[in-house]
């Protein structure tokens, strides 16, 4: 399979979105880290999908970023202390 | 809120990494509703879960932000990622399927694709938005693999279609999908 076709296949969609199989992602990454232009698409698409998915954002509820940033404090307070 | 601190993404990993508190409050202002997006586009029926769901999604993308790799993908890839294997993890959690007993019949929601045009039931947004406008043999693949966590393998077994079929249209969805976002 050439590089047009493998771009054209779907895969970049599908590693993207997490539906790609354990050896599709392995072959995929072999295959970036090869073809910058490959890579360049996945970017381009990765980049759509992220704008995408701002514009449809939804609030989450209020009190979720304290108890988050508190569960993270607590969390490196235990780390310090363990390494004391 | 006086914070006008802003990052590039590089700098943004770079300071997360160091494990910087206001690179990650930053990093939860900017994402937070589109990861919660995602999330109730999956765990459908119930808030309570879904802000459950996100407060592990955060907490797991402080934990592993050190395995996240530039050269894989952006920033925002990885925790859409992250966002959508928990929340289709609770999606299959006891508790989750135990608080949805009385209000749908589970077995009966995938018997036929044709069925589906006419039972949504939930406000559609973001990515399901899109998926409305694919024809309705894809939209159910799409369903049950991106929003359900189905494999390839289970969709083929449960839709009674060969492997390389479901997956032949699976992309081509995705195909399609990707010139709707544009």
């Amino acid at each position: 399979m050439n590089l047009k076709e493998y771009i054209a296949s779907g895969i970049i969609e599908s590693y993207v979105m997490g539906l790609a199989s354990a050896s599709e992602r392995v072959e995929f990454e072999q295959m970036c880290a090869q073809y910058p232009e490959l890579a360049a698409e996945r970017k381009k698409f990765e980049e759509s999908l992220e704008q995408y998915a701002s514009e449809q954002a939804v609030r989450p509820p209020t009190e979720v970023k304290a108890k988050i940033l508190k569960a993270i404090v607590t969390m490196e307070n235990g780390k310090t202390e363990a390494s004391q | 809120m006086g914070m006008s601190i802003t990052y590039t993404e590089q700098g943004l990993v770079a300071a997360l990494k160091e494990r910087d508190n206001q690179a990650f409050a930053f990093l939860y202002d900017h994402y937070s509703g589109a990861l919660y997006s995602i999330i109730r586009q999956i765990v459908t029926d119930n808030s309570e879960f879904a802000g459950d769901v996100m407060q592990e999604v955060f907490i797991n993308i402080w934990r592993k932000i050190e395995s996240y790799d530039q050269a894989k993908g952006r920033l925002f890839t990885w925790m859409l990622n992250i966002a959508r294997n928990a929340a289709i993890d609770t999606l299959r959690s006891k508790s989750y399927q135990n608080s949805q007993k009385n209000q749908e019949l589970p077995d009966n929601e995938y018997r036929g694709a044709s069925n589906q045009t006419t039972q949504q039931n939930v406000d559609n947004i973001g990515l399901k938005k899109v998926l409305e406008k694919l024809k309705p043999e894809h939209r159910v693949l799409v369903e049950l693999a991106y929003f359900k966590g189905f494999t390839h393998e289970e969709i083929a077994g449960m839709m009674a279609i060969p492997l390389g079929t479901v997956k032949t249209r699976i992309r081509n969805a995705l195909l399609q999908l990707r010139e709707y976002l544009k």
